[in-house]
């Protein structure tokens, strides 16, 4: 027992260096390790535009859909009822239909065509003449078909639409879907 | 300085300076790797946790528009406006989904519902906050008159009504709604082709071959129907059982065909004395018409026989079935009692109005029964209404029905067929007044506002 003793105080007192070879080894190490870690953060940064990217191309979708679906909810005659057009008669802040934007809503037909990759808004009064200019409010699309229904039975008037934009991001799928029901009855309900 | 050698030297030979320095590099790397992942992870996350945080708080939104338009519905305004016309509240609602609603409400008339023909109108503007995310929905809701909200009558949503269960055996078929408060039995190739309800907590059951449709034509099958509460208000006959046409028989209430077949209150038409009938009991036998011209009756007991007939001239008719008690009946009896070929019709061209009406009995058991080939039509475009409440009803052989019918028990079989005539959907019950109830406010307008809110409550929407 006091050996042991011994021998530990001796290597506790014992202040010998590193060997040149030992040093070289953990250098070598120490290289391989900082190395596979700037790899992945160099491989990280580089790849976050492309993230960013389809982040904000998701965040313009989500946009696009959330406008879509508050004009549907407030809508109350489905006009056209197409996979890739929809005409809306629905409530629109703005001060005549097509014109400057307004604090309160007054009542237009709202034209959504989707076509050619990219889906275009109208805004006309309910008689339908004379329309706004159409804007663009969605690009990149992969499909046009876009709005799909559900009808009550036996009746040809949807009550419920939903929206599906599919679009390519960094040369990978992305489709966001909602839908939502239409709160004003119909005028031929 | 041999000891400040040895000190330095021991600095050096340590390698605790160069173990924390690489594990910090390390640590700092790897988080730097992470958080480009997670930085990204969360700005795409943060898009949906705020559609669903919107989505919520329109939901909440929407519930306290219902709450208040409940408070209208039931009579009672949410809030109390200093002037008319003026806006109330912000009353605060229940709690939904953990979000905080609070709501405004006017009342309006003509032209301030922006919608031509109504009479009131309410505007609710409510807001919905769940988890910081805020929303605001302006509604409008126009009342609609108390006889639209009732339905105008027993029939105005179905053209079969029973208390009890409702059963349709062998090849039984209902080319209209029925309503009940028990189940609907449909056996033996038996159709309902209608729309259906049933009492809460009951069924509608399909036997073999059996059809439920939800059109009059049995062509679009259906796969679901309602539960609800149906009432039937009791037959109120006022004084029908003293001050009526009865006494029309046969002085200006005609026959044709052979007198001695008909018999009236104890005495054929002929004069005779006859054990066939009793007090207020009308019984026709045998290849004879009686033509009826008043507009109200009391019977007893109505019996027709082998190919007769009661034709209505008058523009309308009322014929009550007084209580079995009334009539001196101790034990169950059928009161109307039609088979082999017999008839009720209106007179050919006259757009009469036909009621069958039951007093009936909760002690004492009051049947209906048409049977064998037995007709009673109005070309489906006329009033004709069977209503008993407290009766049994009953159509067999062939009975070929076109009206409307409403008893305790409703029983078709053997190729009976019921047809709704499309004015019984009018009809309303004689000496029954429905009790006033609150306006009805039904939505026609929801608009979602902007988030911005300036002192008037509707500002922005």
């Amino acid at each position: 027992m006091p050996q042991v003793l011994k021998a530990a105080a001796r290597l506790r007192r014992e202040e010998r260096g590193l060997t040149l070879i030992e040093l070289m080894v953990a250098a070598a190490v120490g290289l391989v390790v900082v190395g596979g870690a700037l790899t992945m953060f160099v491989g990280a940064i580089h790849s976050e535009p492309r993230t960013s990217s389809k982040v904000a191309a998701i965040q313009q979708a989500r946009v696009t859909v959330d406008r879509i679906t508050r004009e549907l909810r407030q809508g109350e005659d489905i006009s056209t009822h197409q996979s890739n057009k929809l005409s809306i008669v629905t409530y629109v802040k703005a001060a005549t239909c097509g014109g400057a934007a307004a604090t309160t809503s007054i009542a237009c037909e709202v034209t959504y065509t989707c076509s050619a990759g990219k889906c275009t808004r109208l805004v006309a009064p309910p008689n339908g003449i004379p329309p706004g200019p159409a804007v663009q409010v969605a690009s990149g699309l992969a499909s046009p078909d876009v709005f799909s229904y559900v009808y009550p039975p036996e009746s040809t008037e949807p009550t419920y639409v939903g929206v599906s934009l599919s679009f390519t991001s960094e040369g990978r799928p992305v489709t966001l879907t909602d839908g939502v029901a239409l709160r004003n009855p119909s005028e031929e309900s | 300085m041999a000891q400040r050698f040895r000190i330095l030297r021991s600095r050096l030979a340590s390698e605790g300076g160069f173990a924390v320095p690489t594990v910090l590099l390390m640590t700092v790397a790897a988080l730097g790797v992470a958080s480009v992942g997670v930085m990204a992870s969360i700005q795409g996350q943060s898009g949906t946790v705020r559609d669903q945080g919107s989505k919520t708080a329109l939901t909440v939104a929407e519930s306290g528009v219902d709450q208040a338009l409940l408070y209208y519905n039931r009579g009672v305004a949410p809030c109390t406006p200093a002037a008319a016309g003026d806006w109330c509240g912000p009353v605060t609602g229940m709690s939904v989904n953990g979000g905080a609603v609070s709501y405004w409400a006017r009342l309006g008339s003509g032209d301030e519902c922006e919608v031509g023909n109504e009479i009131e109108c309410v505007e609710i503007v409510s807001v919905g906050t769940v988890g910081g995310v805020t929303r605001r929905v302006d509604v409008m809701a126009s009342t609609v008159s108390t006889e639209e909200s009732t339905g105008g009558g027993p029939f105005a949503t179905a053209g079969v009504l029973s208390k009890e269960d409702m059963i349709l055996d062998s090849n039984a078929v209902i080319h209209t709604g029925s309503a009940t408060n028990g189940s609907i039995q449909l056996k033996s190739n038996a159709r309902q082709c209608g729309p259906a309800s049933v009492g809460i907590g009951k069924e509608l059951n399909q036997g073999p071959n059996a059809g439920y449709f939800s059109d009059a034509l049995c062509a679009t099958k259906n796969g679901s129907y309602q539960q609800q509460e149906l009432t039937l208000p009791l037959v109120t006959q006022g004084d029908a059982a003293t001050n009526n046409d009865n006494g029309r028989f046969f002085s200006q209430d005609l026959i044709s065909g052979t007198a001695s077949n008909v018999c009236w209150n104890g005495f054929t038409a002929a004069g005779k004395s006859s054990k066939n009938c009793g007090a207020r009991e009308l019984r026709i036998d045998s290849n004879t018409t009686l033509t009826l011209t008043g507009s109200v009756y009391s019977f007893c007991k109505l019996t027709l026989r082998s190919n007769t007939s009661i034709y209505v001239a008058s523009p309308s008719v009322t014929i009550y079935f007084d209580s079995p008690e009334a009539c001196g009946y101790t034990s169950s009896v059928t009161q109307l009692d039609m088979d082999s070929n017999s008839r009720i019709t209106s007179a050919s061209g006259n757009s009469a109005t036909v009621a069958l009406l039951f007093v009936g009995s909760d002690s004492i058991q009051t049947k209906i029964q048409l049977d064998s080939n037995t007709t009673v039509s109005e070309s489906c475009v006329q009033n004709f209404v069977i209503y008993a409440p407290r009766s049994d009803v009953n159509f067999d052989s062939n009975t070929k029905f076109c009206g409307a019918v409403a008893g305790k028990t409703v029983h078709l079989n053997s190729n009976a067929e019921v047809r709704s005539a499309s004015s019984s959907s009018v009809f309303t019950l004689p000496g029954v007044d429905l009790p006033e109830t609150a306006a009805h406010y039904t939505p026609y307008r929801f608009v979602e506002c902007s988030a911005v809110q300036s002192s008037a409550p509707d500002y922005g929407c």
